[in-house]
Protein backbone atom coordinates (compact mmCIF):
# COMPACT_ATOMS: atom_id res chain seq x y z
CA UNK A 1 0.00 0.00 0.00
CA UNK A 2 1.51 3.37 -1.00
CA UNK A 3 1.40 6.75 0.73
CA UNK A 4 -2.28 7.72 0.72
CA UNK A 5 -1.38 11.42 0.61
CA UNK A 6 0.50 11.11 -2.67
CA UNK A 7 -0.34 9.82 -6.10
CA UNK A 8 1.34 9.25 -9.44
CA UNK A 9 0.60 11.22 -12.61
CA UNK A 10 1.70 9.81 -15.94
CA UNK A 11 2.45 12.27 -18.75
CA UNK A 12 1.65 11.56 -22.43
CA UNK A 13 5.28 10.47 -23.06
CA UNK A 14 5.24 8.02 -20.11
CA UNK A 15 7.04 10.26 -17.59
CA UNK A 16 5.89 9.54 -14.02
CA UNK A 17 5.46 12.16 -11.31
CA UNK A 18 4.69 11.39 -7.66
CA UNK A 19 2.86 14.35 -6.24
CA UNK A 20 1.05 15.35 -3.01
CA UNK A 21 -2.71 15.03 -3.36
CA UNK A 22 -3.10 18.54 -1.94
CA UNK A 23 -1.04 19.87 -4.84
CA UNK A 24 -2.84 17.79 -7.48
CA UNK A 25 -6.20 19.01 -6.20
CA UNK A 26 -5.53 22.51 -7.51
CA UNK A 27 -6.68 20.92 -10.77
CA UNK A 28 -10.48 20.72 -10.73
CA UNK A 29 -10.31 17.90 -13.31
CA UNK A 30 -7.96 15.79 -11.14
CA UNK A 31 -9.77 16.67 -7.91
CA UNK A 32 -13.03 15.31 -9.35
CA UNK A 33 -11.21 12.26 -10.68
CA UNK A 34 -9.68 11.51 -7.26
CA UNK A 35 -13.07 11.86 -5.59
CA UNK A 36 -14.59 9.46 -8.11
CA UNK A 37 -11.78 6.91 -7.72
CA UNK A 38 -11.66 7.02 -3.91
CA UNK A 39 -8.61 5.45 -2.19
CA UNK A 40 -6.49 3.88 -4.93
CA UNK A 41 -2.88 3.13 -5.76
CA UNK A 42 -3.49 3.45 -9.48
CA UNK A 43 -1.61 6.17 -11.33
CA UNK A 44 -3.54 8.79 -13.25
CA UNK A 45 -2.72 9.25 -16.94
CA UNK A 46 -2.59 12.81 -18.30
CA UNK A 47 -2.74 12.01 -22.00
CA UNK A 48 -2.62 15.57 -23.36
CA UNK A 49 0.37 16.84 -21.40
CA UNK A 50 4.03 16.07 -22.02
CA UNK A 51 6.63 15.60 -19.25
CA UNK A 52 8.31 19.03 -19.65
CA UNK A 53 4.94 20.77 -19.48
CA UNK A 54 3.71 18.63 -16.57
CA UNK A 55 6.93 19.40 -14.71
CA UNK A 56 6.18 23.11 -14.98
CA UNK A 57 2.50 22.68 -14.05
CA UNK A 58 3.47 20.74 -10.90
CA UNK A 59 6.09 23.36 -10.06
CA UNK A 60 3.41 26.07 -10.22
CA UNK A 61 0.92 24.09 -8.12
CA UNK A 62 3.52 23.31 -5.46
CA UNK A 63 4.42 26.98 -5.23
CA UNK A 64 0.78 28.08 -5.00
CA UNK A 65 -0.59 25.22 -2.87
CA UNK A 66 -1.58 27.54 0.00
CA UNK A 67 -3.19 30.25 -2.15
CA UNK A 68 -6.73 28.93 -1.75
CA UNK A 69 -6.59 29.40 2.03
CA UNK A 70 -5.10 32.89 1.64
CA UNK A 71 -7.86 34.10 -0.69
CA UNK A 72 -10.76 33.30 1.67
CA UNK A 73 -12.51 36.64 1.99
CA UNK A 74 -15.06 38.01 4.40
CA UNK A 75 -17.92 37.01 2.13
CA UNK A 76 -20.42 34.71 3.73
CA UNK A 77 -22.57 34.51 0.62
CA UNK A 78 -20.17 32.14 -1.06
CA UNK A 79 -19.71 34.44 -4.03
CA UNK A 80 -16.97 33.74 -6.55
CA UNK A 81 -13.79 34.51 -4.63
CA UNK A 82 -11.54 34.43 -7.68
CA UNK A 83 -8.64 36.75 -7.08
CA UNK A 84 -7.63 38.91 -10.03
CA UNK A 85 -4.51 40.65 -8.91
CA UNK A 86 -3.47 43.46 -11.21
CA UNK A 87 0.22 42.60 -11.04
CA UNK A 88 1.90 39.29 -11.87
CA UNK A 89 4.23 38.37 -8.98
CA UNK A 90 7.97 38.15 -9.56
CA UNK A 91 7.84 34.38 -9.02
CA UNK A 92 5.06 33.95 -11.60
CA UNK A 93 6.82 36.18 -14.12
CA UNK A 94 10.00 34.19 -13.64
CA UNK A 95 7.99 30.98 -13.99
CA UNK A 96 6.74 32.08 -17.41
CA UNK A 97 10.18 33.26 -18.54
CA UNK A 98 10.35 30.37 -21.01
CA UNK A 99 10.17 30.09 -24.77
CA UNK A 100 6.83 31.05 -26.30
CA UNK A 101 5.87 27.50 -27.31
CA UNK A 102 6.33 26.19 -23.77
CA UNK A 103 4.45 29.19 -22.36
CA UNK A 104 1.42 28.44 -24.53
CA UNK A 105 1.68 24.67 -23.84
CA UNK A 106 1.53 25.40 -20.10
CA UNK A 107 -1.57 27.57 -20.61
CA UNK A 108 -3.25 24.88 -22.74
CA UNK A 109 -2.41 22.20 -20.13
CA UNK A 110 -3.73 24.40 -17.32
CA UNK A 111 -6.90 24.95 -19.28
CA UNK A 112 -7.31 21.20 -19.85
CA UNK A 113 -6.56 20.36 -16.19
CA UNK A 114 -8.81 23.21 -15.09
CA UNK A 115 -6.26 25.06 -12.94
CA UNK A 116 -7.83 28.48 -13.04
CA UNK A 117 -5.04 30.34 -11.26
CA UNK A 118 -2.43 29.07 -13.71
CA UNK A 119 -4.60 29.90 -16.73
CA UNK A 120 -5.13 33.37 -15.31
CA UNK A 121 -1.46 34.07 -14.68
CA UNK A 122 -0.50 32.75 -18.12
CA UNK A 123 -3.15 34.79 -19.88
CA UNK A 124 -2.16 37.87 -17.89
CA UNK A 125 1.45 37.43 -19.02
CA UNK A 126 0.27 37.20 -22.64
CA UNK A 127 -1.99 40.24 -22.16
CA UNK A 128 0.98 42.20 -20.81
CA UNK A 129 2.95 41.26 -23.95
CA UNK A 130 0.14 42.67 -26.13
CA UNK A 131 -0.24 46.05 -24.40
CA UNK A 132 0.75 49.09 -26.42
CA UNK A 133 1.45 47.18 -29.63
CA UNK A 134 0.08 47.85 -33.12
CA UNK A 135 -1.59 45.06 -35.13
CA UNK A 136 1.63 44.42 -37.07
CA UNK A 137 3.73 44.29 -33.89
CA UNK A 138 1.28 41.78 -32.36
CA UNK A 139 1.36 39.68 -35.52
CA UNK A 140 5.16 39.69 -35.49
CA UNK A 141 5.23 38.77 -31.81
CA UNK A 142 2.95 35.74 -32.14
CA UNK A 143 3.66 34.79 -35.76
CA UNK A 144 0.12 35.60 -36.88
CA UNK A 145 -0.71 35.72 -40.60
CA UNK A 146 -2.60 38.83 -41.68
CA UNK A 147 -5.57 37.33 -43.52
CA UNK A 148 -7.37 40.66 -44.08
CA UNK A 149 -7.34 42.35 -47.43
CA UNK A 150 -5.97 45.92 -47.27
CA UNK A 151 -9.52 47.21 -47.90
CA UNK A 152 -10.96 45.16 -45.05
CA UNK A 153 -8.33 46.32 -42.61
CA UNK A 154 -8.79 49.94 -43.69
CA UNK A 155 -12.57 49.67 -43.19
CA UNK A 156 -12.10 48.19 -39.72
CA UNK A 157 -9.70 50.98 -38.83
CA UNK A 158 -12.03 53.68 -40.09
CA UNK A 159 -15.17 52.29 -38.43
CA UNK A 160 -13.39 52.06 -35.09
CA UNK A 161 -11.44 55.29 -35.32
CA UNK A 162 -13.33 56.57 -32.26
CA UNK A 163 -11.33 54.14 -30.16
CA UNK A 164 -8.01 55.70 -31.15
CA UNK A 165 -7.96 58.48 -28.53
CA UNK A 166 -5.58 57.29 -25.81
CA UNK B 1 0.38 31.26 -34.50
CA UNK B 2 0.29 28.86 -31.57
CA UNK B 3 -3.04 26.93 -31.45
CA UNK B 4 -3.55 28.18 -27.87
CA UNK B 5 -4.41 31.56 -29.39
CA UNK B 6 -7.34 29.97 -31.20
CA UNK B 7 -8.86 28.33 -28.10
CA UNK B 8 -11.86 30.50 -27.28
CA UNK B 9 -11.57 30.18 -23.47
CA UNK B 10 -7.89 31.16 -23.51
CA UNK B 11 -8.32 33.97 -26.01
CA UNK B 12 -11.20 35.46 -24.01
CA UNK B 13 -9.17 35.21 -20.79
CA UNK B 14 -6.31 37.11 -22.44
CA UNK B 15 -8.70 39.74 -23.80
CA UNK B 16 -10.42 39.95 -20.43
CA UNK B 17 -7.20 40.99 -18.71
CA UNK B 18 -6.91 43.88 -21.13
CA UNK B 19 -10.19 45.29 -19.82
CA UNK B 20 -8.30 46.14 -16.61
CA UNK B 21 -6.40 48.87 -18.46
CA UNK B 22 -7.61 52.49 -18.23
CA UNK B 23 -10.68 52.66 -20.45
CA UNK B 24 -9.15 54.68 -23.32
CA UNK B 25 -6.10 52.39 -23.38
CA UNK B 26 -8.33 49.33 -23.26
CA UNK B 27 -10.45 50.56 -26.19
CA UNK B 28 -7.35 51.32 -28.25
CA UNK B 29 -5.92 47.86 -27.55
CA UNK B 30 -9.12 46.05 -28.59
CA UNK B 31 -9.22 48.10 -31.78
CA UNK B 32 -5.64 46.91 -32.57
CA UNK B 33 -6.51 43.28 -31.76
CA UNK B 34 -9.55 43.38 -34.04
CA UNK B 35 -7.23 44.20 -36.96
CA UNK B 36 -4.68 41.43 -36.28
CA UNK B 37 -6.50 38.55 -37.98
CA UNK B 38 -9.97 37.27 -38.78
CA UNK B 39 -9.89 34.74 -35.94
CA UNK B 40 -9.59 37.53 -33.36
CA UNK B 41 -11.80 40.15 -35.00
CA UNK B 42 -15.20 39.19 -33.59
CA UNK B 43 -14.06 38.65 -30.00
CA UNK B 44 -12.02 41.87 -29.98
CA UNK B 45 -14.92 43.87 -31.41
CA UNK B 46 -17.25 42.34 -28.79
CA UNK B 47 -14.94 43.65 -26.06
CA UNK B 48 -14.51 47.00 -27.78
CA UNK B 49 -18.23 47.62 -28.15
CA UNK B 50 -19.64 45.93 -25.06
CA UNK B 51 -19.59 49.14 -22.95
CA UNK B 52 -20.34 52.41 -24.73
CA UNK B 53 -20.40 56.02 -23.62
CA UNK B 54 -22.76 58.05 -25.78
CA UNK B 55 -23.24 57.92 -29.52
CA UNK B 56 -19.80 59.02 -30.80
CA UNK B 57 -18.86 55.50 -31.86
CA UNK B 58 -22.13 55.04 -33.76
CA UNK B 59 -21.66 58.39 -35.51
CA UNK B 60 -18.10 57.32 -36.40
CA UNK B 61 -19.33 54.16 -38.14
CA UNK B 62 -21.99 56.13 -40.00
CA UNK B 63 -19.40 58.69 -41.17
CA UNK B 64 -17.14 55.94 -42.43
CA UNK B 65 -20.03 54.82 -44.67
CA UNK B 66 -21.06 58.25 -45.95
CA UNK B 67 -20.31 57.27 -49.54
CA UNK B 68 -22.44 54.10 -49.55
CA UNK B 69 -26.18 53.57 -49.75
CA UNK B 70 -28.09 54.42 -46.57
CA UNK B 71 -29.25 50.83 -46.11
CA UNK B 72 -25.67 49.56 -46.15
CA UNK B 73 -24.60 52.16 -43.59
CA UNK B 74 -27.46 51.16 -41.32
CA UNK B 75 -26.55 47.48 -41.62
CA UNK B 76 -22.92 48.28 -40.80
CA UNK B 77 -23.94 50.22 -37.70
CA UNK B 78 -26.28 47.50 -36.48
CA UNK B 79 -23.47 44.94 -36.77
CA UNK B 80 -21.67 46.94 -34.12
CA UNK B 81 -24.55 48.12 -31.93
CA UNK B 82 -25.71 44.51 -31.56
CA UNK B 83 -22.58 43.95 -29.45
CA UNK B 84 -23.40 46.65 -26.91
CA UNK B 85 -24.39 45.31 -23.47
CA UNK B 86 -24.13 48.44 -21.36
CA UNK B 87 -24.54 52.06 -22.31
CA UNK B 88 -24.09 55.44 -20.65
CA UNK B 89 -25.74 58.62 -21.91
CA UNK B 90 -24.35 61.77 -20.29
CA UNK B 91 -25.88 64.11 -22.87
CA UNK B 92 -29.24 64.09 -24.60
CA UNK B 93 -28.64 61.87 -27.63
CA UNK B 94 -30.48 62.20 -30.89
CA UNK B 95 -31.32 59.34 -33.22
CA UNK B 96 -29.20 59.61 -36.42
CA UNK B 97 -31.25 59.81 -39.64
CA UNK B 98 -29.94 56.46 -40.86
CA UNK B 99 -31.39 54.79 -37.75
CA UNK B 100 -34.75 56.55 -37.56
CA UNK B 101 -36.64 53.45 -38.67
CA UNK B 102 -34.96 51.27 -35.99
CA UNK B 103 -37.15 50.75 -32.96
CA UNK B 104 -34.14 49.40 -31.02
CA UNK B 105 -30.65 50.55 -31.95
CA UNK B 106 -28.99 48.42 -29.23
CA UNK B 107 -30.99 45.17 -29.35
CA UNK B 108 -28.86 43.31 -26.78
CA UNK B 109 -28.56 46.11 -24.25
CA UNK B 110 -28.65 44.78 -20.68
CA UNK B 111 -27.74 47.84 -18.63
CA UNK B 112 -28.25 51.55 -19.19
CA UNK B 113 -27.17 54.59 -17.19
CA UNK B 114 -28.87 57.89 -17.99
CA UNK B 115 -27.05 60.77 -16.31
CA UNK B 116 -28.04 64.42 -16.22
CA UNK B 117 -29.19 65.44 -19.73
CA UNK B 118 -28.87 61.78 -20.70
CA UNK B 119 -32.18 61.24 -18.90
CA UNK B 120 -33.79 62.75 -22.00
CA UNK B 121 -32.59 59.83 -24.16
CA UNK B 122 -35.19 58.53 -26.59
CA UNK B 123 -36.22 54.93 -25.79
CA UNK B 124 -34.82 53.67 -29.13
CA UNK B 125 -31.32 54.56 -27.90
CA UNK B 126 -31.63 53.21 -24.36
CA UNK B 127 -33.84 50.14 -24.25
CA UNK B 128 -33.93 46.55 -25.48
CA UNK B 129 -36.03 43.51 -24.75
CA UNK B 130 -33.04 42.17 -22.76
CA UNK B 131 -32.64 45.26 -20.56
CA UNK B 132 -32.16 44.22 -16.91
CA UNK B 133 -30.63 47.21 -15.09
CA UNK B 134 -31.60 50.87 -15.30
CA UNK B 135 -29.73 53.65 -13.53
CA UNK B 136 -31.14 57.17 -13.57
CA UNK B 137 -29.23 60.13 -12.13
CA UNK B 138 -31.07 63.40 -12.52
CA UNK B 139 -28.74 65.29 -10.19
CA UNK B 140 -29.38 67.59 -7.25
CA UNK B 141 -30.01 71.37 -7.25
CA UNK B 142 -26.99 73.68 -7.58
CA UNK B 143 -24.62 70.91 -8.54
CA UNK B 144 -26.21 69.85 -11.79
CA UNK B 145 -28.63 72.54 -12.82
CA UNK B 146 -31.63 74.57 -11.77
CA UNK B 147 -34.64 73.00 -10.07
CA UNK B 148 -36.70 73.31 -13.24
CA UNK B 149 -33.94 71.49 -15.17
CA UNK B 150 -33.96 68.72 -12.60
CA UNK B 151 -37.73 68.37 -12.67
CA UNK B 152 -37.68 68.30 -16.46
CA UNK B 153 -35.08 65.49 -16.38
CA UNK B 154 -36.99 63.68 -13.69
CA UNK B 155 -40.19 63.80 -15.73
CA UNK B 156 -38.28 62.61 -18.80
CA UNK B 157 -36.89 59.73 -16.71
CA UNK B 158 -40.46 58.89 -15.67
CA UNK B 159 -41.56 58.74 -19.31
CA UNK B 160 -38.56 56.56 -20.06
CA UNK B 161 -39.47 54.20 -17.23
CA UNK B 162 -43.07 53.92 -18.42
CA UNK B 163 -41.87 53.09 -21.94
CA UNK B 164 -39.27 50.62 -20.67
CA UNK B 165 -41.80 48.84 -18.47
CA UNK B 166 -43.91 48.13 -21.53
CA UNK B 167 -41.04 47.19 -23.83
CA UNK B 168 -38.47 45.51 -21.57
CA UNK B 169 -39.86 42.46 -19.74
CA UNK B 170 -36.49 41.53 -18.16
CA UNK B 171 -35.93 44.62 -15.97
CA UNK B 172 -34.96 43.46 -12.49
CA UNK B 173 -32.86 46.28 -11.09
CA UNK B 174 -33.45 50.03 -10.80
CA UNK B 175 -31.20 52.72 -9.35
CA UNK B 176 -32.45 56.29 -8.98
CA UNK B 177 -30.37 59.24 -7.78
CA UNK B 178 -31.34 62.88 -7.49
CA UNK B 179 -34.51 64.93 -7.55
CA UNK B 180 -37.56 62.68 -7.85
CA UNK B 181 -40.57 64.42 -9.40
CA UNK B 182 -44.15 63.25 -8.69
CA UNK B 183 -44.24 61.59 -12.12
CA UNK B 184 -41.03 59.71 -11.39
CA UNK B 185 -42.35 58.66 -7.97
CA UNK B 186 -45.38 57.17 -9.70
CA UNK B 187 -43.22 55.43 -12.31
CA UNK B 188 -41.01 53.86 -9.63
CA UNK B 189 -44.07 52.65 -7.73
CA UNK B 190 -45.25 50.81 -10.85
CA UNK B 191 -42.08 48.64 -11.14
CA UNK B 192 -43.50 45.76 -9.15
CA UNK B 193 -41.27 43.17 -10.88
CA UNK B 194 -38.02 44.51 -9.39
CA UNK B 195 -35.62 42.34 -7.42
CA UNK B 196 -33.19 45.15 -6.61
CA UNK B 197 -33.90 48.81 -6.06
CA UNK B 198 -31.58 51.59 -4.96
CA UNK B 199 -32.85 55.10 -4.32
CA UNK B 200 -30.79 58.08 -3.17
CA UNK B 201 -32.95 61.06 -3.72
CA UNK B 202 -34.94 64.00 -2.58
CA UNK B 203 -38.73 64.38 -2.76
CA UNK B 204 -39.18 60.63 -2.43
CA UNK B 205 -42.82 60.12 -1.50
CA UNK B 206 -44.13 57.89 1.24
CA UNK B 207 -46.65 56.44 -1.24
CA UNK B 208 -43.69 55.22 -3.33
CA UNK B 209 -42.07 53.71 -0.26
CA UNK B 210 -45.32 51.94 0.64
CA UNK B 211 -45.63 50.63 -2.92
CA UNK B 212 -42.02 49.34 -2.91
CA UNK B 213 -42.73 47.53 0.35
CA UNK B 214 -45.29 45.40 -1.49
CA UNK B 215 -43.06 44.38 -4.43
CA UNK B 216 -43.34 40.59 -4.21
CA UNK B 217 -39.85 39.70 -5.54
CA UNK B 218 -37.77 42.51 -4.04
CA UNK B 219 -34.66 40.93 -2.52
CA UNK B 220 -32.26 43.86 -2.26
CA UNK B 221 -33.15 47.37 -1.13
CA UNK B 222 -30.73 50.27 -0.85
CA UNK B 223 -32.59 53.26 0.45
CA UNK B 224 -30.96 56.65 1.08
CA UNK B 225 -34.00 58.79 1.81
CA UNK B 226 -35.30 60.86 4.70
CA UNK B 227 -38.91 60.56 5.69
CA UNK B 228 -40.52 63.11 8.01
CA UNK B 229 -42.57 62.05 11.02
CA UNK B 230 -45.97 62.91 9.40
CA UNK B 231 -44.98 60.84 6.36
CA UNK B 232 -44.00 57.90 8.53
CA UNK B 233 -47.36 58.09 10.29
CA UNK B 234 -49.18 58.20 6.98
CA UNK B 235 -47.34 55.04 5.90
CA UNK B 236 -49.14 53.30 8.74
CA UNK B 237 -52.44 54.24 7.10
CA UNK B 238 -51.26 53.30 3.62
CA UNK B 239 -50.10 49.84 4.70
CA UNK B 240 -53.12 48.96 6.81
CA UNK B 241 -54.65 46.89 4.02
CA UNK B 242 -53.01 43.75 5.38
CA UNK B 243 -50.57 43.29 2.48
CA UNK B 244 -47.26 41.88 3.72
CA UNK B 245 -44.34 44.35 3.57
CA UNK B 246 -41.02 43.38 1.95
CA UNK B 247 -42.01 39.68 1.71
CA UNK B 248 -38.85 38.55 -0.11
CA UNK B 249 -36.22 40.97 1.17
CA UNK B 250 -32.79 39.42 1.84
CA UNK B 251 -30.27 42.27 1.57
CA UNK B 252 -30.78 45.81 2.64
CA UNK B 253 -28.81 49.00 2.88
CA UNK B 254 -30.43 51.96 4.59
CA UNK B 255 -28.79 55.37 4.61
CA UNK B 256 -30.91 57.67 6.71
CA UNK B 257 -31.78 59.06 10.11
CA UNK B 258 -33.12 56.97 13.00
CA UNK B 259 -36.89 57.41 12.54
CA UNK B 260 -36.78 56.42 8.87
CA UNK B 261 -34.70 53.34 9.61
CA UNK B 262 -37.02 52.37 12.44
CA UNK B 263 -40.10 52.80 10.27
CA UNK B 264 -38.67 50.57 7.56
CA UNK B 265 -37.36 47.89 9.92
CA UNK B 266 -40.72 47.77 11.69
CA UNK B 267 -42.24 46.55 8.43
CA UNK B 268 -39.90 43.76 7.46
CA UNK B 269 -41.18 40.23 8.03
CA UNK B 270 -39.64 38.04 10.73
CA UNK B 271 -36.85 35.65 9.77
CA UNK B 272 -36.15 36.77 6.18
CA UNK B 273 -33.43 39.44 6.18
CA UNK B 274 -29.90 37.98 5.96
CA UNK B 275 -27.74 41.01 5.27
CA UNK B 276 -28.13 44.58 6.53
CA UNK B 277 -26.04 47.70 6.21
CA UNK B 278 -27.18 50.65 8.30
CA UNK B 279 -25.57 53.91 7.21
CA UNK B 280 -26.65 56.39 9.85
CA UNK B 281 -26.42 60.16 9.41
CA UNK B 282 -24.55 62.02 12.12
CA UNK B 283 -26.32 62.72 15.41
CA UNK B 284 -24.57 65.04 17.84
CA UNK B 285 -26.51 63.62 20.76
CA UNK B 286 -24.97 60.20 20.32
CA UNK B 287 -26.51 56.96 19.19
CA UNK B 288 -28.94 56.28 22.07
CA UNK B 289 -31.78 56.07 19.55
CA UNK B 290 -30.10 53.00 18.08
CA UNK B 291 -31.23 50.92 21.05
CA UNK B 292 -34.79 50.79 19.65
CA UNK B 293 -33.45 49.97 16.20
CA UNK B 294 -31.30 47.15 17.57
CA UNK B 295 -34.25 45.79 19.51
CA UNK B 296 -36.38 45.79 16.37
CA UNK B 297 -33.59 44.09 14.52
CA UNK B 298 -33.34 41.39 17.16
CA UNK B 299 -37.10 40.81 17.03
CA UNK B 300 -37.19 40.53 13.26
CA UNK B 301 -33.95 38.84 12.33
CA UNK B 302 -32.66 36.85 15.31
CA UNK B 303 -32.71 33.61 13.30
CA UNK B 304 -31.82 34.98 9.86
CA UNK B 305 -29.31 37.86 9.95
CA UNK B 306 -25.79 36.79 8.96
CA UNK B 307 -24.12 40.10 8.07
CA UNK B 308 -24.56 43.39 9.90
CA UNK B 309 -22.68 46.59 9.15
CA UNK B 310 -23.37 49.76 11.12
CA UNK B 311 -21.79 53.00 9.93
CA UNK B 312 -22.41 56.08 12.04
CA UNK B 313 -21.37 59.32 10.39
CA UNK B 314 -21.25 61.26 13.65
CA UNK B 315 -17.81 62.75 14.11
CA UNK B 316 -16.31 62.33 17.57
CA UNK B 317 -15.33 66.01 17.31
CA UNK B 318 -19.02 66.96 17.07
CA UNK B 319 -19.95 65.25 20.32
CA UNK B 320 -20.17 67.45 23.42
CA UNK B 321 -17.22 66.94 25.78
CA UNK B 322 -19.54 65.88 28.59
CA UNK B 323 -23.09 64.73 29.01
CA UNK B 324 -23.01 61.99 26.41
CA UNK B 325 -25.09 59.14 27.75
CA UNK B 326 -23.19 56.56 25.76
CA UNK B 327 -21.54 55.71 22.49
CA UNK B 328 -21.76 52.20 21.00
CA UNK B 329 -21.05 50.37 24.25
CA UNK B 330 -21.97 46.88 25.32
CA UNK B 331 -25.24 47.99 26.87
CA UNK B 332 -26.36 49.80 23.72
CA UNK B 333 -25.43 46.81 21.58
CA UNK B 334 -26.97 44.27 23.96
CA UNK B 335 -30.18 43.62 21.94
CA UNK B 336 -27.92 42.26 19.18
CA UNK B 337 -27.03 39.37 21.48
CA UNK B 338 -30.07 37.62 20.03
CA UNK B 339 -28.57 37.52 16.52
CA UNK B 340 -27.36 33.97 16.98
CA UNK B 341 -26.68 33.37 13.26
CA UNK B 342 -24.42 36.39 12.79
CA UNK B 343 -21.27 35.64 10.75
CA UNK B 344 -20.01 39.17 9.96
CA UNK B 345 -20.20 42.23 12.19
CA UNK B 346 -18.79 45.64 11.28
CA UNK B 347 -18.95 48.70 13.53
CA UNK B 348 -15.99 51.04 13.54
CA UNK B 349 -14.66 52.49 16.80
CA UNK B 350 -17.25 51.23 19.26
CA UNK B 351 -17.01 52.10 22.93
CA UNK B 352 -15.69 48.64 23.84
CA UNK B 353 -12.58 47.20 25.46
CA UNK B 354 -10.77 43.87 25.52
CA UNK B 355 -13.09 42.26 28.06
CA UNK B 356 -16.14 43.13 25.94
CA UNK B 357 -14.81 40.92 23.15
CA UNK B 358 -15.46 37.85 25.31
CA UNK B 359 -19.04 38.94 25.78
CA UNK B 360 -19.49 39.47 22.04
CA UNK B 361 -18.19 35.92 21.53
CA UNK B 362 -20.87 34.61 23.87
CA UNK B 363 -23.51 36.46 21.86
CA UNK B 364 -22.30 35.34 18.45
CA UNK B 365 -20.79 31.85 18.70
CA UNK B 366 -20.47 31.38 14.93
CA UNK B 367 -19.00 34.78 14.06
CA UNK B 368 -16.36 34.58 11.30
CA UNK B 369 -15.50 38.20 10.57
CA UNK B 370 -15.27 40.98 13.15
CA UNK B 371 -14.37 44.48 11.97
CA UNK B 372 -14.25 47.16 14.66
CA UNK B 373 -12.12 49.55 12.60
CA UNK B 374 -8.44 50.44 12.69
CA UNK B 375 -6.56 52.89 14.86
CA UNK B 376 -5.85 56.24 13.21
CA UNK B 377 -3.46 58.57 15.08
CA UNK B 378 -5.18 61.74 13.85
CA UNK B 379 -8.55 60.70 15.26
CA UNK B 380 -9.28 62.42 18.58
CA UNK B 381 -11.01 60.02 20.95
CA UNK B 382 -12.92 61.48 23.90
CA UNK B 383 -11.59 60.58 27.31
CA UNK B 384 -14.71 58.65 28.31
CA UNK B 385 -14.39 56.22 25.41
CA UNK B 386 -13.02 52.74 26.09
CA UNK B 387 -9.86 51.64 24.26
CA UNK B 388 -8.55 48.28 23.17
CA UNK B 389 -5.05 47.08 24.05
CA UNK B 390 -2.65 44.96 21.94
CA UNK B 391 -4.00 41.91 23.79
CA UNK B 392 -7.35 42.37 22.02
CA UNK B 393 -6.29 40.34 18.99
CA UNK B 394 -5.34 37.26 20.97
CA UNK B 395 -8.48 37.56 23.11
CA UNK B 396 -10.59 37.69 19.95
CA UNK B 397 -8.74 34.74 18.45
CA UNK B 398 -9.31 32.65 21.58
CA UNK B 399 -12.92 33.72 22.19
CA UNK B 400 -14.47 33.31 18.73
CA UNK B 401 -14.02 29.67 17.68
CA UNK B 402 -14.92 30.25 14.01
CA UNK B 403 -13.12 33.56 13.50
CA UNK B 404 -11.45 34.00 10.08
CA UNK B 405 -10.65 37.71 10.24
CA UNK B 406 -10.54 40.39 12.91
CA UNK B 407 -9.83 44.12 12.86
CA UNK B 408 -9.61 46.00 16.16
CA UNK B 409 -8.56 49.66 16.68
CA UNK B 410 -5.60 49.19 18.97
CA UNK B 411 -3.54 52.29 19.84
CA UNK B 412 0.22 51.68 19.85
CA UNK B 413 1.57 50.79 23.31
Amino acid sequence: MGDSNRLTLVASDGGKFVVDKEVVQMSVLLKNMIEDLGETDESIPIPNVTSPVLTKVIEFCENHRTDAARTDGPNVDGDDARMRTAVVSDWDRQFFDVDQDLMFEIIVAANYLDIKSLVDVGCKVVADMIKGKSPQEIRDLFDIVNDFSPEEEAALRKENEWANDR
Amino acid sequence: MHPALLVAEILLDIFDWLSDLPSSESRWTYAQLARCCRAWRESALDYLWTHLHGMDSVICVLRSHEDVAAGNATAAVLQYTGRVRSLVHLREPTVPDALRHCSLVFPHLESVLLFSQGCMAPPALATSTLLKHITLNMGFPSRMGSISDLIERSDAAARFLHHARAQCPSIRSLTVWGRISPQLNAAIASYTQLRTISIRGSFFKIETCAAIATFPSLETLDLGVFLREPEIRSWQVLSSSGTASFPALRNRTIHSFGPTVEAILARIPVGVLTKLRLDMEGCTEGPSYMQDIFQLLAQKTSESLRELTVTDRTSMDDLPSSGIARWYNLELLSPLARLRQLRCFTLHHPDLDDADLKELARWWPTLEHLDLGTYTPDMVMPEWKAQFTPAAHSIAARSFPHLLSVTVPVPPP
